[in-house]
């Protein structure tokens, strides 16, 4: 008891706490246990953070606190809270001495006493409902600390488990126990060095639940069970306590929607009409649709009429894809840590506050969900509807994604469908004998061409001619989709054609190794935009994929007056005929990609011929202007005065 | 009653459904907190609605009679059913309980009191207390608290149907009707109060007692 001075006993010294040198390695190991990084680092000044570099380690953050942190009073640990831990002590008539650090403090002295030094454990709750864990070796804390902090479905204290239930695998490597979100929500409200909104939250829990402790309470529950015995529940657990609003999710998800409007730029009463929901913002077909529908709605509304809203993944690898004045918005970063439905309600109350009439779901798949689940509820309020692209097919060559049963649960809700092919259209309208109040729904809007563009018309011909290498470029995603496997079979059968591929080097669920393609096959890298790719160095395009729309790179192929080979999938012979280019039917064979390119050496003038005939086509039918109408038209936009 | 009697101060409503046996408990308490209620010197008209209700549950309420309560048979969904609930009541004030639930014996009693001070607000318990799987304890906001911010009172999903509030605001702001309003009966009752200016308030000290969490409090 050497360090535990009596309070009262000689008045607090007015020095800064200083850390000794010398932990000692069991406290060294306990301070290893209860190092938070994100917590430290979230109390650092920018200037302070740079110094300890990108997502330091618990080691660096140890080292910091020991050298600066703790004599600056910083937490270093979650479950640390230096007014809880002193009330702890007061119970026993008991104080940290002065100068002296009370987390170093608590580490050295109140673990050996089995203080908890924080409101957001309980020993007698995590034990009751954790009854395997009375057999546990250590102190029970040393557990929930370890492990139990990063497991979703541990129930430390009366409050609950503190977060929205969500796992994160890499929560344990990284020490960011799962409530983190929760205890730095509201950050900047709260001194991090004391406490934080999840703190004062679980504190207003236990203080209503001391209530049931005031006499009249206790004779009303008294009352109540003499006629039902049942009201004590025996034999069960007791469930967490919810007191709103503090801890309860449904306020970090407000304040989310109200940070989102924040981030979209909004002041009060400013609206935004039209919201186009995309996954992410990467190379994609979906991307470059989603920025052609943003530009015709900004240019047909004006400014401030329409926004994008990135629903999935935190990538934003193409954002100048976007009208400047366009807010684009990644609402993952308000989605942190939360599970679903949480992420879906965040979606709904955003739209709702930035007072959204019309949406626009482009692939996003938290989108879909929104219309899945909530979709009767969100189309009576504003006009709901999707893109629709193509199927997927898995690995059993089974058909399913966004067309399939997404669109069954959601078709009713849709004001419309948009389609980029009539191919798709088609099959649905077919397959589900469309009547035709649904059939008007249902729009197919050639995807305007890019605006950037180059034209090597001829190009295959004067290639021949000066007998330069026979070089095919192809270009997409790495992924089954896009049957990168066929490219290296027709590498293998033509060792004299050269094959550019651009995109990202990622062999998605494929089975290639990138090391062992054929030495005629060259990976060049990803590109940014399909008019900066290399188009006169090169004979023809070559297009491989299992199943899609029209795709946008057949499309700006088309443009440049490539050569087009090009398997004969969805709406690909929507644009690629015999007349304009080389469908390949046999869209699984190699040998009938060769034959197409054999075929395309045969005759370079009929070539030329094709792509002159194919570059004219796509120009008159995928015209901007007319996407602009007919989209403005569909979703009821008018023209801003 | 008589037309030209004063309306008595409350309308005491058990609302029964498929509750079977249950429903004598809820009615005792419901009894209980009446007596408590007179005592305390308010006039109190206590009514038994049975809306749809099973043969169990009919068996269980077959003789409210003889303990002075009236009894009516409703058709409708559980919207329709309260709202005609309230048409039939005859006090100034209308407070529901669902036979599945108990009051704490000082329900009517605090709730009037919080009435009172409040006119048109929606007055609900101090804590609910959930004891089917264990006891789970809820403690609804009460509007006044600063920390609800007006962007989280519109969120719904904080408080019950199961209230004490003026026959008038009741009358005034019914509760939604048809299809699915047994599903979100609360929620939307209570984005409907909002958005009509009444106040969500809590009686300290009372509690509310049932066996399910309704899915709509969360």
């Amino acid at each position: 008891m050497r360090r535990l001075r009596q309070r009262g006993e000689q008045e607090r010294l007015q020095v800064a706490p200083s850390a000794p040198s010398d932990l000692g390695p069991v406290v060294r190991e306990r301070l290893g246990w209860c190092a938070h990084p994100r917590l430290y680092l979230a109390q650092l000044t920018p200037d302070e953070r740079a110094v300890l570099g990108e997502e330091p380690g618990v080691d660096a953050v140890v080292g910091h606190f020991l050298a600066t942190g703790a004599a600056a009073g910083l937490r270093v640990s979650a479950f640390f809270n230096p007014e809880w831990y002193d009330e702890r002590l007061a119970e026993r008539d008991l104080a940290v001495p002065d100068g002296e650090v009370p987390f170093l403090h608590w580490l050295t002295v109140g673990w050996d006493h089995r203080i908890v030094p924080t409101p957001l454990f309980d020993e007698a709750w995590y034990l009751e409902h954790h009854p395997a864990l009375r057999s546990h070796p250590r102190w029970v804390l040393h557990h929930y600390l370890t492990r139990g902090c990063y497991q979703p479905s541990s129930q430390p204290s009366p409050a609950g488990r503190h977060h929205d239930g969500l796992a994160d695998e890499d929560a344990a490597k990284r020490q960011d126990p799962l409530l983190l979100p929760s205890l730095l929500h509201r950050a900047d409200e709260h001194d991090l060095r004391r406490t934080s909104w999840l703190e004062e939250g679980v504190r207003a829990v236990l203080d209503r639940r001391r209530r049931l402790e005031d006499p009249v309470l206790v004779e009303m529950v008294a009352r109540a069970a003499a006629l039902e015995p049942g009201i004590h529940g025996p034999l069960r657990a007791e469930q967490p306590t919810q007191v709103v609003p503090h801890a309860h999710p449904a306020v970090r998800r407000a304040d989310e929607v109200a940070a989102a409007r924040h981030a979209l730029g909004l002041g009060p009463g400013d609206s935004i009409d039209t919201v186009v929901l995309v996954p992410h913002c990467r190379m994609s077909g979906a991307a470059r649709i989603s920025a052609v529908v943003t530009q015709a709605v900004r240019a047909t509304a004006g400014p401030g009429s329409v926004a994008v809203v990135a629903t999935d993944l935190p990538v934003f690898e193409r954002p100048h894809l976007f009208p400047e004045d366009v807010p684009v918005l990644d609402l993952t970063r308000h989605l942190t840590g939360l599970p679903q439905p949480a992420r879906r309600d965040v979606l709904l109350s955003l739209l709702r506050s930035v007072g959204a009439r019309r949406v626009v779901i482009v692939n996003s798949l938290l989108g879909w969900q929104l219309a899945a689940e909530a979709g009767a509820e969100v189309a009576a309020e504003l006009d709901l509807g999707a893109y629709l692209f193509t199927w997927e097919v898995d690995e059993h060559g089974h058909r399913y994604g966004y067309p399939v049963g997404p669109l069954q649960q959601s078709l009713a809700h849709f004001a419309w469908v948009l389609f980029d092919s009539e191919t798709l259209r088609t099959e649905l309208v077919e397959r589900y004998l469309m009547p035709a109040v649904t059939r008007e729904r249902l729009h197919f809007l050639p995807t305007p061409l890019a605006d950037a563009s180059v034209d090597v018309t001829g190009v295959f011909e004067r290639r021949r001619a000066s007998g330069l290498p026979l070089t095919a470029l192809w270009a997409g995603r790495f992924d089954r989709q896009k049957r990168f496997d066929l490219v290296v079979e027709v590498a293998r059968r033509m060792p004299d054609l050269r094959i550019e591929a651009w995109g990202k080097p990622v062999l998605q669920d494929i089975d290639l190794d990138p090391a062992h393609l054929p030495p005629n096959i060259t990976l060049r890298g990803v590109y940014d935009g399909f008019h900066t790719l290399p188009l006169d160095e090169v004979d023809l395009l070559l297009y491989t994929s299992g199943w899609d729309g029209i795709p946008n790179v057949v499309l700006e192929g088309a443009q440049s007056g490539l050569p087009i080979v090009a398997s004969a999938v969805g709406g690909v012979p929507e644009v690629i005929t015999p007349t304009t280019g080389h469908p390949v039917e046999a869209v699984d064979d190699p040998d009938a990609y060769v034959a197409a390119i054999q075929d395309l050496l045969a005759d370079p003038a009929a070539a030329t011929e094709r792509t002159r005939r194919l570059r004219a086509e796509v120009h008159e039918r995928f015209d901007a202007e007319a996407y602009r109408v007919a989209l403005t038209r569909v979703l009821g936009i008018q023209e801003a005065r | 009653m008589s037309p030209l009697a004063t309306p008595p101060d409350i309308t005491a409503v058990l609302l029964a459904h498929d509750e079977g046996p249950q429903a004598g408990i809820a009615l005792h308490s419901l009894l209980e907190a009446t007596a408590a209620a007179r005592e305390a010197g308010l006039t109190v008209e206590s009514l038994v609605v049975l809306g749809d209700a099973s043969p169990a549950t009919r068996e269980a309420l077959s003789e409210v009679a003889t303990h002075g309560v009236r009894r009516e048979v409703l058709a409708g969904d559980a919207g329709t059913v309260r709202n005609r609930a309230v048409a039939l009541a005859g006090g100034q004030h209308v407070a529901f309980l669902d036979a599945s639930a108990l009051w704490s014996a000082n329900w009517l009693v605090e709730a009037h009191r919080v009435c009172a001070a409040h006119p048109g607000a929606v007055v609900h318990p101090e804590i609910h207390w959930f004891y089917e799987h264990g006891r789970e304890l809820y403690f609804p906001p009460d509007q006044a608290d600063p920390a609800l911010a007006p962007g989280v009172a519109a969120l719904g999903g904080w408080w019950e149907a199961q209230a004490f509030a003026a026959a008038d605001t009741f009358a005034a702001v019914p509760f939604p009707e048809g299809g699915d309003a047994r599903q979100d009966l609360a929620g939307a009752w209570s984005r409907a109060l909002l958005a009509a200016g009444h106040v969500h308030k809590v009686a300290p000290a009372t509690i509310s007692f049932r066996k399910h969490r309704p899915a709509a409090l969360r």
